[in-house]
């Protein structure tokens, strides 16, 4: 007969304690553990992907130096081919291919002006404006 | 038997102790271990690792470009590639022909000669005289190629699936001349070796020290299988830029005289030919130019007798140009004045083992004695000053002394001194023989002439920029130094030089409509074996305009064998319409109105 009697012995009564407690103790555990490793696997996955960005970024770096290398060597080759083009040599040679008849100007051909102050010439300009207008508004007035 | 009875409960803490204790023992011996490789063996095992995967290549930086005065490209570098293949890892005949299609379109050339250059194997010569077959593993395919192209070529071949282990590309510098033959001999060439510049002469030389870039370092990590691992360098020691050179060469005034030079290689058929212009003010050289010369970019050009600066490493007798510095110092100590006459001796001076003028000048003047190049009026006048004078003379104008313009070869000239003067030589160094001088001296001293007896130290360097921190440093610029004692000596031995270009005079060739010119011929008999030949040296050194002078050139022709042998008739044209150009290009104003043409 399997009949358990209406009372509890004490001992009986602290295994059931204990196994209620270890159960809740061990699902405490299991929680912090499962906690732990969602924090590692966390961890882990955003550094997995922060590495991978990074990389993507230093590739794409490495992409732009070469770009810019690329870039920075067209501007020389080109610099080099205006030198070439602009030299007086080869001006020279071409003013004779296509026979221009040009040369320097004679030096009483030209004439430098000097500004006898430092403001700009749109003032000087709009000053000399100014003044012919009222000139003739008082041409007008007569 | 009930006495030895475990409890279980203690049993199960025993075990657990146990394994607990090896835990925490294990973990403590891991970590000692790895505080072991990590910490106290870091250095070690980091640099195994790095052993492994770490390449690394140095960075070159740029050598440093030289500029004319006013910012002009005369030196620079050109970025380009160099291709480099490894045709034994080809595998297929298919590839290879591809591989050769696709250089032919991109690099230009034969077809052939890039198909046997991807041949995978190579005939290899041993030392006892046979041949044997081993495999293709170094062929260099292109050494300066264009970067657009052998980028475009880099693409298309990995299309096709040959990577860079089989072709190579090496991204270099070369240097390049951007102006042609203008100025080579001055600024020299240099060689690319093992990707290094290697200067060979000229300024690329002698400012090597200046212009060279220092290298640096940087690594990366790599795999097994050749691929990068980082694509960041990590730079472990940055390489530094050479300094950028601005001379006091002006390249169109340059470009005139080359073009008039050429033109004078025409007319005179001479053996040489060889000109340069210097600002008399400041000592700055303009230009500085000779023929027969070579293109830098042209290796076909390189032939032993172009490559020497000959104006700074040739010294020679230049005959009569060296007449007024014996004359404007006589006028100066007050040993003759300019109304002294001198009997021209009917032309030959027995006395002086039969020194000759021309023409019998009948009496002269002092003016008319460098008007006409008297050899036998010059002689007297020496004479008068006397040999330590003489001597003293043409030292103070720079007989025998380095001018010290940074050319890596500078003759000094020759002068000998008093004590080794025969009976004859006190008249014939005053004439221009028995000294050597380099083009280079008599240049400088006739800008001290121009200058009103300051002369100047020749500069060619004008200055040097940093180009990391753009700071610019100029060399130090050194005194003038005074040639008379008396304040209008310079002045007259000028009216004097006047004449020599105005009718009756031995330049009028050199005259230039409009400006006053005044300037010295010089004619002299070349040496060859030992004796005096017939073959001649024409020179003419001038300043223009003469009163306010805004350059001197000079322009010496050697060996002359057409039209004529005199500086008058060879160097003197040369003179007047190279600086006509120049002035006209300066924009300075005739001393007289232009005559109309």
């Amino acid at each position: 007969m399997n009949i358990q009697s209406g009372h509890t012995t004490r001992i009986n009564r602290q295994s059931n304690r204990k196994v209620q407690q270890s159960f809740g103790r061990h699902t405490a555990r299991l929680i912090k553990a499962l906690i732990l490793v969602l924090a590692v696997t966390a961890a882990m996955v955003v550094n997995t992907n922060l590495n991978q960005r990074i990389a993507e970024t230093r590739s794409l770096i490495a992409k732009e130096q070469r770009r810019k290398n690329t870039i920075t060597n067209e501007i020389v080759l080109k610099r080099n081919r205006i030198e070439e083009l602009s030299s007086m040599a080869y001006i020279c040679r071409k003013i004779d291919q296509y026979g221009l008849k040009l040369h320097f100007a004679n030096p009483g051909q030209i004439s430098k002006m000097t500004l006898r102050s430092n403001v700009s010439c749109e003032h000087r300009f709009a000053a000399w404006l100014r003044s012919r207008e009222s000139i003739s508004s008082m041409t007008a007035a007569r | 038997m009930a006495g030895h009875k475990i409890d279980p409960e203690k049993g199960i803490k025993i075990r657990s102790g146990i394994i607990l204790f090896a835990a925490v023992t294990c973990i403590i011996l891991l970590s000692l271990h790895f505080f072991y490789i990590q910490i106290s063996q870091n250095s070690k095992y980091s640099s195994r690792v790095d052993d492994l995967t770490k390449t690394g290549k140095s960075l070159r930086g740029k050598r440093g470009e030289i500029f004319d005065c006013n910012g002009n490209l005369l030196v620079a570098n050109q970025p380009c590639v160099r291709i480099i293949a490894s045709p034994c890892n080809i595998k297929t005949d298919t590839l290879r022909r591809k591989a050769a299609g696709l250089m032919v379109e991109y690099l230009g050339g034969d077809f052939s000669f890039y198909y046997k250059k991807l041949a995978p194997v190579v005939r290899r010569r041993q030392k006892d005289g046979s041949f044997v077959l081993k495999p293709n593993v170094y062929q260099q395919i292109a050494r300066f190629a264009p970067c657009d192209k052998g980028y475009r070529l880099q693409e298309e071949l990995q299309k096709i699936k040959i990577n860079f282990n089989t072709v190579s590309f090496q991204e270099i510098s070369r240097r390049i001349y951007p102006k042609g033959k203008l100025l080579a001999n001055v600024l020299g060439y240099s060689d690319l070796e093992k990707d290094n510049d290697v200067p060979r002469s000229g300024l690329e030389k002698k400012l090597d020290s200046a212009i060279a870039q220092k290298s640096g370092f940087t690594e990366y990590g790599r795999a097994r299988d050749g691929k990068r691992l980082d694509y960041v360098d990590n730079i472990v020691k940055p390489s530094q830029d050479g300094k950028n050179v601005y001379l006091t060469i002006s390249e169109p005034i340059q470009a005139i005289l080359e073009e008039e030079l050429d033109r004078g290689m025409a007319e005179y058929a001479p053996k040489t030919i060889y000109a340069a212009i210097a600002d008399p003010a400041t000592g700055d050289i303009l230009a500085i130019a000779q023929r027969p010369t070579y293109d830098p970019n042209d290796r076909s050009t390189y032939k032993s007798e172009a490559i020497p600066n000959r104006i700074a490493e040739d010294a020679y007798e230049p005959g009569s140009v060296v007449k007024p510095f014996v004359i404007s110092r006589a006028l100066d100590l007050g040993v003759i004045h300019p109304g002294m006459i001198f009997d021209g001796e009917q032309g030959k001076w027995e006395e002086e083992r039969n020194l000759r003028d021309t023409h019998d000048y009948g009496q002269m003047d002092v003016a008319k004695i460098i008007q006409k190049s008297s050899n036998i009026g010059t002689a007297k006048i020496a004479k008068l000053l006397g040999k330590n004078q003489v001597y003293l003379t043409l030292l103070l104008f720079g007989a025998g002394q380095k001018t010290n313009l940074p050319f890596p070869i500078e003759s000094s000239g020759r002068i000998a001194t008093p004590a080794k003067w025969d009976k004859y030589s006190i008249t014939r160094f005053p004439i221009g023989y028995g000294v050597l001088w380099t083009p280079l001296q008599l240049l400088r001293a006739y800008c001290g002439l121009a200058n009103n007896g300051l002369m100047p130290q020749l500069n060619i360097v004008s200055r040097y920029e940093n180009t990391a921190t753009g700071q610019i440093t100029t060399p130090a610029k050194k005194s003038f130094l005074q040639l008379f004692r008396k304040p209008d000596t310079a002045a007259q031995i000028v009216e004097m030089m006047i004449k020599v270009t105005q009718p009756g005079g031995t330049a009028t060739r050199a005259a230039i409509p409009g400006y006053e010119v005044a300037g010295k011929t010089g004619t002299s008999h070349r040496v060859i074996n030992g004796r005096y030949s017939n073959q001649k040296l024409a020179s003419f050194v001038g300043f223009v305009p003469a009163r306010k002078p805004r350059l001197v050139m000079l322009v010496s022709v050697d060996k002359p064998s057409k039209i004529g042998t005199h500086g008058g008739t060879v160097a003197a044209p040369i003179f007047s319409r190279t600086a006509q150009r120049i002035l006209q290009y300066l924009n300075v104003a005739p001393d007289q109105p232009v005559p109309e043409k």
